[in-house]
């Protein structure tokens, strides 16, 4: 295998068209569309390769979705009366939630748990005001008649419960070692580089190889200089799980360090739990006496 | 030296530990030095009885361990050490010892250090004490591979012994006659090579570190990776300095990097939060989204030992200056990591 192959060889491409599907060295994907018959059609071929769908598309047309391969899918309505209207529907799909309408209120979040639906709050939660912020996470971790999860807390406890860090820079698809992105024309760590087609790789589709282009990597520059830019992230307790995302062309942490600190003290706290529980256990032989 | 309320502050320390702790489930400490054995018999007695102390109270498992030369053995030191290094399960832990067969690189204030060394490893086999051997690397062993590992080979079949490459650190860091014995990363790796294949072919494999736990890694998944090669550094060790100064591990007192604080106005709660364990702690995470982004050997290396980047680059935020060396070994050993998730 050439190094160049080599290299190639991520785990994830977050694609937006199709041409890439070709290439064998693309492992898994996340494809992100607003169209379902193209998303079945893909589906149809490489449902195997696909392991996360992001529909941009009106959520009605997201019933049409045959997620045959049980894909995680993402759909972004643009008010929660869509979501009301279809929600056992959504419910039954399992579909993610991930509102592409203003978050003021709990009620804007809690309305749409309480009909059992998960809740993706990874694309907005910058977005949401910090102390509404904490009042979701609250809700989150302390509502006992919720039985569904809120993402991205749901995921950050796990992963710190089973102690295998899931990192913020994975969960919003932004890591030059996982993930590239593509357009169909080149591949770019972001989605963001398509508009100065900023690329890593340009797609030769006559010869069905990656052109490497002249590319220096603002992800890569923005990691390697964080000693010396950022130091107090490198003697940060959330560091194994931020790795700097909470300050990546943003002015405070504030609001990350925040949850990521609720949600250790949360993970504590169950887990001192559990070795309780564990400690004094009754033991079956002893309960029959 | 450290001294005994310094000792008792140590274990008053650990004591608090325990009771708050939710994952401690055993302890091992550790004796280095300098030399340990330097210390008073009351020294050490004093650390029975407080061991004996958290056993009772806490029903947790400590076992003691001992890094030596050697040097200050007689009966009498010989029969408290057995005490100190059983644990409650009559187990005796291990005394780990320097050795090296050539002349003048170990050197004793008095007499000759190795006539010394046979004799201690004599009093140690007489109480039925197990050691292991650490062998430090440098040039003249390369330059005489097939004495070295016949040696180690023959005379201390049964015996563990671990290869390390010589630091230029403590004494090492000292003189032109350390600089003559000083390796590079690639005469390493080349020596590790080597080592795998002659000690591949013997009948029963023994027990040499780094290559069995390597073997024992790919093969079967189940091993344990030594500290520099774990990537969990600075949750499994702490260093206490002779005057209660805390740092990350021995390496880091002997390079005096970055305080964790003073167990006399610290409990170690306060360390596990310290910035300082912090950054030493993060470097695993920041190696594998920079200079070890991709690297297929990563989870058999995981950017090797913080202290091999400060003494190499004065920076630990670099991965260790053995890497080379060591992704030479494995692509030659191993061709093709094991599956690890």
């Amino acid at each position: 295998m050439s190094n160049k192959q080599s290299e190639l060889q991520k785990k994830f491409f977050v694609l937006r068209e199709t041409s890439l599907f070709d290439f064998p060295m693309v492992k898994q994907i996340v494809f992100i569309n607003n169209d379902v018959r193209l998303i079945n059609e893909m589906n149809d071929k490489f449902g195997e390769k696909i392991v996360q769908i992001n529909f941009t598309g009106n959520i009605q047309e997201s019933l049409k979705i045959e997620n045959r391969n049980h894909q995680l899918v993402k759909i972004f309505p643009k008010n929660k009366k869509d979501i009301i209207q279809i929600s056992k529907a959504l419910k039954e799909k399992r579909f993610l939630i991930c509102p592409a309408y203003s978050i003021n209120k709990l009620e804007d979040i809690s309305i749409v748990s309480s009909m059992d639906l998960i809740i993706d709050l990874i694309p907005i939660i910058e977005n949401i005001d910090f102390d509404l912020s904490m009042e979701i996470l609250n809700y989150y971790l302390h509502n006992q008649n919720l039985n569904v999860s809120i993402e991205p807390f749901h995921s950050i406890l796990v992963s710190k419960l089973h102690q295998k860090p899931k990192t913020l820079w994975n969960m919003n698809l932004l890591n030059p070692d996982m993930f590239y992105f593509s357009d169909g024309q080149g591949l770019a760590e972001d989605s963001k580089n398509f508009q100065n087609q900023d690329y890593r790789y340009l797609i030769d589709h006559q010869s069905r190889t990656f052109q490497k282009q002249k590319y220096r990597s603002h992800l890569d520059s923005f990691f390697k200089s964080l000693p010396e830019t950022r130091p107090d992230c490198l003697a940060c307790p959330h560091f194994h799980i931020c790795i700097g995302w909470a300050l990546y062309q943003k002015d405070t942490c504030t609001k990350w360090k925040k949850i990521l600190s609720i949600l250790q003290d949360a993970s504590r706290e169950i887990q001192a739990l559990e070795k309780f529980e564990k400690e004094h256990a009754i033991i079956p032989s002893e309960k029959k006496k | 030296m450290m001294s005994i309320p310094t000792l008792e502050k140590m274990f008053l320390r650990l004591e608090e530990w325990i009771a708050t702790s939710t994952q401690l489930e055993d302890i091992k400490i550790i004796w280095h030095g300098g030399e340990p054995t330097l210390m008073s018999m009351d020294f050490f007695n004093r650390a029975i009885e407080l061991e004996e102390r958290i056993r009772a109270t806490f029903h947790l498992s400590i076992q003691n361990l001992i890094q030596s030369n050697l040097l200050n053995l007689n009966n009498d030191r010989v029969r408290m050490l057995k005490t100190l290094l059983t644990n409650e399960k009559g187990e005796i832990g291990r005394i780990g010892t320097s050795y090296d067969p050539f002349p003048d690189i170990r050197i004793a204030k008095k007499g000759d250090y190795n006539s010394i060394w046979d004799r201690s490893i004599q009093l140690l086999e007489n109480e039925n004490i197990p050691y292991g051997i650490l062998f430090v690397v440098h040039k003249l062993a390369l330059n005489n591979f097939d004495y070295i590992v016949d040696l180690f080979a023959n005379r201390f079949s049964e015996i563990g012994i671990r290869f390390n490459p010589l630091y230029r650190e403590g004494r090492a860091r000292l003189g032109d006659k350390c600089r003559d014995l000083y390796i590079t990363s690639k005469e390493w790796g080349d020596f590790l090579i080597r080592l795998y294949r002659y000690w591949e072919k013997l009948d029963k494999k023994p027990r040499w570190i780094p290559l069995k736990e390597f073997d024992d890694f790919h093969f079967s998944g189940s091993g344990h990776l030594s500290c520099d090669f774990s990537g969990k550094c600075a949750t499994t060790h702490l260093g206490i300095d002779t005057d209660g100064t805390l740092y990350s591990c021995g390496r880091g007192i002997d390079r005096k990097y970055e305080q964790y604080g003073n167990i006399h106005e610290n409990s170690f709660q306060d360390i596990v939060l310290n910035p300082a364990r912090q950054r030493i702690l993060n470097r695993t995470t920041y190696l594998l989204h920079t200079q070890c982004q991709g690297c297929k050997w990563w989870h058999y290396c995981h950017g090797g030992c913080s202290m091999d980047a400060a003494i190499h680059y004065d920076n630990i935020y670099n991965k260790t200056n053995f890497c080379m060396s060591r992704k030479k070994f494995f692509n030659t050993i191993y061709k093709v990591p094991r599956n690890v998730e």
